[in-house]
């Protein structure tokens, strides 16, 4: 299904790209797109897994492509493809299309109302840690263990944008299935997950149709937004599935879920105080167990301007994840404190460094990162991200990826 | 030497507490006559209805170095209201498709928001933020702010000749105690009440930056918009200048083109 899709969209794409001489030109259809190659170093060999997974560089190079094109003053059609290849892990050499959709408005007696028809990403949230409620989009897991990379997602998608808020309706007739590293790459499980003999709890497989719906509203300093969710949960567990023989492989379990969630983004005198919360029901914790729970997260960001005398600034923010499944959360966030300082020195190059720790409050759990990323020319730049996984307490979700620390330099070339 | 620069320094302190009597208005009638001037600029300049236009940017460093930006900008007039602006990122490529919304108000705050289309998240920004840079340059959020009327108060101080015509110089303070500057001197046109010079005053008092403005165009036979601003900053050499084209009047655009949701369209 997705490989046809795949396809397609590239068929789409090349025939549209051909006539490109005239297509540029225009201001109606647009081409642009990045190319990056990114390296990256780890400097231990892995607690689990093959020799494949032992101390090296890896390299790795990606493309995405876009394309939009505006079909008519209301009416506009957006793609977004992506290939990544990988060196060592074939798992994470794939394609996916990010974005594939129509988008048509129009004004109702109601407010203006907006349709999407195809791939799309929906992003539902506030805080920087960790996006708790956004779950419209399968994460793409394999591309960075930070979680913050997504699959496109098959949606019909209604907005209607009132004087009393916005309302939001998602029809998503079908679920990806999220991607995992690989038996040969590094961040990866210390077994081996078969994402061909995945497990649904529906009799529709991957066809069942979830439902979304969201409303959100601007009141002063406030932004809040309540939703819902009902359909096949994006987070897996794992079965061991005996019938594949040995070594012993494990298959991804979806369950049948429902959420509801808030979101809150209070704005005052340099201050942001941020909020999310859920209630998720039918979900297996890390036992196996089907157990409904509540989870939140919640903090602030406070901001310093002209930093010392200069244009740089410096953004401190702090946030408490906390999941009442404690030891039986499937996340790292079951309560954990985020602490981050982000400094943007506003110069020619738009230079930033973001160094961030998550702390684990019911372990000695540690993980850093430290982030840095520059212009170094108008098409070229430079992000290079430090991962220090090592101090992961060994009753940690994460603690297979205790060696797992790493370096990125990337370089990313926008044409 | 030493004596005569005091002695300089005694008569120019003496001038601002003895202004010279040229001026015979009282103070009352310069923050009458100085709002009236501000509001007669401002008022020749509604009515437009919209526009977009290209905003090209080019940074200058004191080594002389540059740096170039390049936006799509979409302005629209609400009555009752403060305009809505809508920046659309194009240059350099690493921040290309992420989109600046600004509701400007009268007596509170602008409310400000990012679109960031490597996650498709809308961000509100930190209305604190008013003296950061703009991209990198010489202008601030701020700046960019349109001037509405109720933001400061005014004075008239003097007229002067400016690029061969006459000119008003009036003080304005700014009102928010968020704002970067104690004060600005705004240069006006007698003919058409357009703007030819800024000078910016920071906290200290200090002249931190001038904005110099030029090439003005006459649109739909009676709106005047300049082509080139050079915003230059006094205290760290650099320079930043504006080059406006391709405006296009009165176009297909409302409040629905100005919305969180449309931000998300904008890529």
């Amino acid at each position: 299904m997705l490989r046809t899709l795949l396809l397609l969209t590239l068929g789409i794409y090349l025939s549209l790209t051909v006539n490109l001489g005239i297509a540029t030109a225009s201001d109606d259809i647009e081409f642009s797109g990045t190319i990056a190659l990114e390296p990256r170093w780890f400097w231990d060999d892995s607690l689990f897994g093959s020799d494949s997974r032992d101390k090296g560089i890896s390299n790795s190079v990606y493309v995405m492509p876009e394309l939009h094109a505006k079909l008519t003053e209301n009416t506009s059609l957006r793609l977004v493809g992506f290939y990544r290849y990988d060196e060592t892990d074939r798992d994470r050499t794939r394609g996916d299309i990010r974005e594939a959709y129509l988008v048509h408005f129009r004004p109702t007696p109601f407010g203006e109302l907006e349709m999407r028809v195809g791939l799309g990403r929906v992003f539902w949230g506030a805080t920087e840690s960790q996006h708790l409620i956004d779950i419209v989009n399968q994460t793409d897991l394999v591309e960075n263990p930070n979680e913050e990379f997504k699959l496109g997602q098959p949606m019909i998608h209604f907005t209607l944008s009132t004087e009393s808020g916005v309302f939001e309706l998602f029809g998503l007739p079908f679920h990806r299935q999220r991607t995992f590293p690989g038996p040969d790459g590094r961040l990866g499980f210390p077994f081996l997950i078969d994402t061909d003999s995945v497990v649904y709890d529906n009799v529709y497989d991957e066809r069942h149709f979830d439902v979304a719906f969201r409303y959100s509203h601007t009141f002063g300093y406030l932004d809040a937004g309540i939703s819902g969710f009902v359909g096949t949960n994006r987070e897996p567990s794992f079965e061991p599935n005996f019938a594949s023989g040995l070594p012993l492989t494990f298959s991804p379990f979806y369950a049948q879920i429902s959420q509801t969630s808030i979101d809150l983004r209070i704005q005052h005198s340099g201050w942001l105080l941020k909020f999310e919360g859920l209630r998720r029901t039918g979900a297996l914790n890390r036992l196996g167990n089907t157990e409904d729970y509540t989870a939140f997260v919640g903090g602030f960001e406070y901001s310093f301007f002209s930093l010392f005398g200069t244009v740089a600034d410096m953004t401190l923010v702090a946030e408490w994840s906390f999941d009442e499944r404690r030891e039986r959360a499937t996340t790292r966030f079951d309560n954990d404190l985020f602490l981050a300082s982000r400094v943007s020195f506003n110069d020619f190059q738009g230079t930033t460094i973001t160094a961030s720790a998550l702390l684990g409050n019911d372990n000695d759990s540690a993980i850093a990162s430290l982030e840095f990323s520059r212009r170094i020319s108008e098409r070229i730049s430079v992000t290079t991200e430090l991962v220090l996984l090592n101090e992961i307490a060994s009753d940690d979700v994460l603690f297979p990826l205790k060696n797992d620390s790493y370096l990125e330099v990337g370089l990313t070339y926008g044409f | 030497m030493k004596k005569f620069a005091s002695s300089l320094a005694i008569v120019s302190l003496l001038g601002l507490v003895f202004p010279p009597l040229v001026h015979a208005e009282t103070e009352e009638e310069a923050v009458a006559k100085g709002l009236e001037i501000a509001q007669t600029a401002q008022d020749v300049k509604k009515g437009f209805g919209n526009y977009i236009a290209k905003q090209i940017m080019v940074l200058k460093d004191r080594k002389g170095r540059e740096s170039k930006r390049e936006l799509r900008v979409q302005i629209l007039e609400v009555e009752e209201q403060g305009d809505r602006i809508l920046f659309l990122f194009e240059e350099p490529r690493d921040v290309r498709g992420t989109a600046l919304l600004i509701h400007s108000n009268e007596d509170q705050p602008d409310d400000q928001w990012f679109f960031l289309p490597a996650t498709n998240r809308v961000t509100r920004l930190n209305s604190a933020g008013q003296s950061k840079s703009f991209m990198g340059s010489e202008f601030s959020y701020e700046d960019m702010n349109p001037p509405e009327i109720s933001k400061f108060t005014y004075k008239y101080l003097r007229d002067e000749t400016c690029e061969d015509l006459n000119c008003t110089v009036s003080e304005r303070v700014p009102v928010s105690k968020g704002s970067n500057y104690s004060r600005q001197l705004v240069w006006h046109d007698d003919e058409a009440y357009r703007v030819w010079k800024i000078e910016y005053y920071d906290r200290r008092g200090d002249h931190l930056k001038t904005l110099t403005v030029s090439d003005y165009e006459q649109y739909l036979d009676e709106y005047w918009f300049a082509q080139t601003m050079v915003m230059t900053n006094h205290v760290n050499g650099k320079s930043t200048t504006l080059n406006w084209s391709e405006f296009e009047f009165r176009v297909d655009l409302d409040e629905d083109d100005f919305t969180q949701t449309s931000l998300r369209r904008t890529r």
